[in-house]
């Protein structure tokens, strides 16, 4: 078990690389190549109207030239320059510094402290909504299967796979207004958990049901294929000829061995809700990590771009390593 | 060895009906499948129809689409104007038809992309093992978990303000490549059964070369599978870029499904629903049919499925 959660963590190290070299590199180094410097991307009006402040904005956030030191002879300027400011960024990184905001000057780490849980709020409840829509659906599909039960629920959700569900949200945000006079709550000052419990959940109640509703989709089809498959063993055979009732057949011999390829597929959909939370966040403009992205990438605010990215790709390396670990808990066979 | 276009035809059609011309043969084909899976039909005709309306496009649309006419705006549905228009009286049916266009493109490029790519890697990988399977899957799984919405926000965001940069054909590369991954995995597993085949020893014993046993041996045979992953990938593509339009780093001045959604349909919701309920029926009607069309190839082709 040790041993192989240590493999897993170096893996995850890797990824997480991977994200901050490739985006870096984007941002970096291919945008001010085709835009001019990256300041002038960001405060073109300042850089155009005045060098002086230019040169100063470039010096504050880290985008001055770097000249090679001599004795890498040969070397273009602009690799150097390169390197040394992902060694200043990732450097950064292992001070907790994020830098700040090109856009309002303000850092970046302390309003990802605000945005963070807002967004694993949402993400979580929209998880734990989707397993609690699929998992009962999904048996039931399995235990109706070919009668009218399976086929309803079996086309509601392919129904539910295929819009997007911005557009339900849509849907029924207008229709809610329409029929019952209802719409979301209008959250120009957000509430946020620790001052207002309960006008937060109000407004984060429909966006977080949302998240989880377009997984819920592939989940509740895994578990009925899965429960279908499983209901055919010998074990479960053996459990009836025990004469165990129906009910603690189902959920404790049948369920618990379906849900170890749906570990797997939570496991995957992690990106799907990730999407989800960013779509829903914009929406409904709940202030999370997604609609951070969505407005930095907007304005070219570079280094909120850099960390937003990164923090993503350790959220989902990290939620991806407990997936991993879980696995024994729900399948005995499973040793590490 | 059987190639992949007989392996498919002579799944449908009855012995006795193989001496036939081919076009008679392949709507024999049709129509067996048809009977077969009427919902599979059902969603062919669906994404036959959209295709048609993407390749057909201006000669089938009532209006140009970005012709306005103020005067009627925002009209509800009338003969003139079948599902009404929009705020600057442009007529919705148009700009839908339209917007088919973006969909089949970036669809259909981003799958053949990705198709390729990933019966490149899942055949390599599966074929070879060992050292070169370890590493290939260890970074398909990093791959397959990247956040692949985050990331295409962040791509599309900073080529969306280079000018000379072609939007669509960034969309293509982009989904294209963040897609290999997930269908690699299934070649790969396909591969692995294929390669322990009677034939593939064969080839061997032959002296067919490595490149030569991958193409002309276990590529006939993993294509079904790669033809119905593609299938079902499509209907996620066409979410994905309706998804990305609707967020506003999509295609800008032309009309596509997700941006009609965000600007004209958000903004005008109370007074002409139909702005926001067309365009996502639209959306839903063509990845329900990629979908359940897949579902029913799956069922005919995979080999896996074909032997219960």
């Amino acid at each position: 078990m040790g041993r192989y959660v240590v493999q897993r963590l170096l893996l995850a190290v890797l990824s997480v690389w991977i994200v901050t070299i490739i985006v870096f590199t984007l941002i970096r180094v291919v945008v001010p190549k085709v835009y001019g410097s990256a300041v002038d991307i960001v405060a073109v009006d300042i850089a155009h109207n005045d060098p002086v402040r230019a040169q100063q904005l470039r010096e504050e956030f880290g985008l001055s030239g770097i000249e090679c030191p001599g004795w890498m002879p040969g070397m273009p300027n602009g690799v150097c320059n390169a390197v040394y400011r992902y060694g200043e960024w990732v450097g950064g990184i292992f001070r907790l510094d994020l830098g700040a905001s090109v856009q309002t000057g303000q850092p970046v780490k302390g309003e990802m402290k605000r945005r963070l849980p807002v967004s694993l709020e949402l993400g979580t409840i929209g998880l734990c909504a989707g397993l609690i829509i699929s998992l009962p659906l999904g048996v039931a599909a399995a235990i109706w299967q070919d009668r009218w039960p399976d086929y309803i629920l079996r086309t509601i959700f392919i129904m539910l796979a295929s819009v997007p569900g911005f557009w339900i949200a849509i849907l029924i945000i207008t229709l809610g207004s329409i029929w019952f006079n209802w719409a979301p709550p209008l959250n120009i000052k957000f509430p946020y958990l620790q001052d207002d419990p309960v006008a937060h959940a109000k407004v984060m109640m429909l966006p977080a049901f949302l998240v989880g509703l377009t997984p819920s989709a592939g989940l509740m089809r895994l578990v009925r294929t899965q429960m279908l498959e499983v209901m055919r063993q010998d074990y479960v055979r053996t459990a009836r000829a025990k004469g165990l009732n129906e009910r603690t057949v189902i959920i404790r011999h049948a369920l618990r061995n379906a849900l170890v390829p749906v570990v797997t597929v939570v496991g995957l959909s992690l990106p799907a809700l990730i999407a989800g939370t960013a779509i829903f966040e914009s929406i409904f403009t709940l202030p999370g990590m997604g609609q951070y992205l969505v407005g930095s990438v907007q304005q070219m605010d570079y280094t909120v771009i850099q960390s937003t990215n990164l923090v993503f790709a350790v959220l989902i390396v990290m939620a991806n390593l407990l997936v991993d670990i879980s696995y024994p808990f729900f399948d005995p066979r499973i040793r590490y | 060895m059987a190639t992949s276009a007989t392996t498919v035809a002579g799944e449908f059609i009855r012995p006795s009906s193989s001496d036939r011309p081919l076009p008679i043969r392949a709507i024999y084909a049709i129509v067996h499948f048809a009977r077969r899976k009427p919902l599979g039909f059902f969603g062919l005709l669906l994404v036959l129809t959209m295709i048609f309306l993407a390749l057909a496009g201006s000669m089938v649309e009532p209006y140009p689409p970005d012709r306005q006419a103020l005067r009627h705006s925002l009209e509800g549905s009338s003969s003139a104007h079948l599902l009404g228009t929009d705020a600057l009286g442009r007529d919705v049916l148009s700009r839908l038809i339209a917007g088919a266009n973006i969909s089949i493109k970036v669809g259909f490029g981003a799958v053949a992309i990705s198709a390729c790519g990933a019966a490149t890697l899942g055949i390599v990988s599966g074929y070879f093992g060992g050292w070169v399977d370890k590493i290939v899957q260890r970074i398909v799984d990093s791959w397959q978990a990247m956040p692949y919405l985050i990331i295409l926000i962040t791509f599309m965001g900073i080529l969306k303000g280079i000018k000379s940069v072609d939007i669509i054909l960034a969309m293509v590369v982009a989904m294209g490549i963040l897609g290999i991954a997930g269908s690699s995995r299934v070649i790969r597993s396909q591969v692995l059964t294929i390669k322990n085949g009677p034939f593939v020893e064969a080839a061997q014993s032959m002296g067919a070369g490595h490149v030569r046993i991958m193409i002309f041996c276990i590529l006939p045979n993993v294509f079904p599978l790669i033809v119905v992953n593609a299938t079902v990938a499509l209907g996620g593509i066409i979410l994905a870029e309706a998804t990305l339009s609707f967020l506003g780093f999509g295609p800008a001045g032309k009309p596509s499904w997700g941006q009609m959604l965000s600007v004209e349909g958000r903004q005008y919701m109370r007074t002409s629903p139909g702005l926001a309920v067309y365009p996502g029926l639209f959306i839903g009607a063509a990845v329900f049919g990629f979908n359940i069309f897949g579902d029913a190839l799956r069922d005919v082709l995979d080999p896996r499925l074909r032997q219960r």
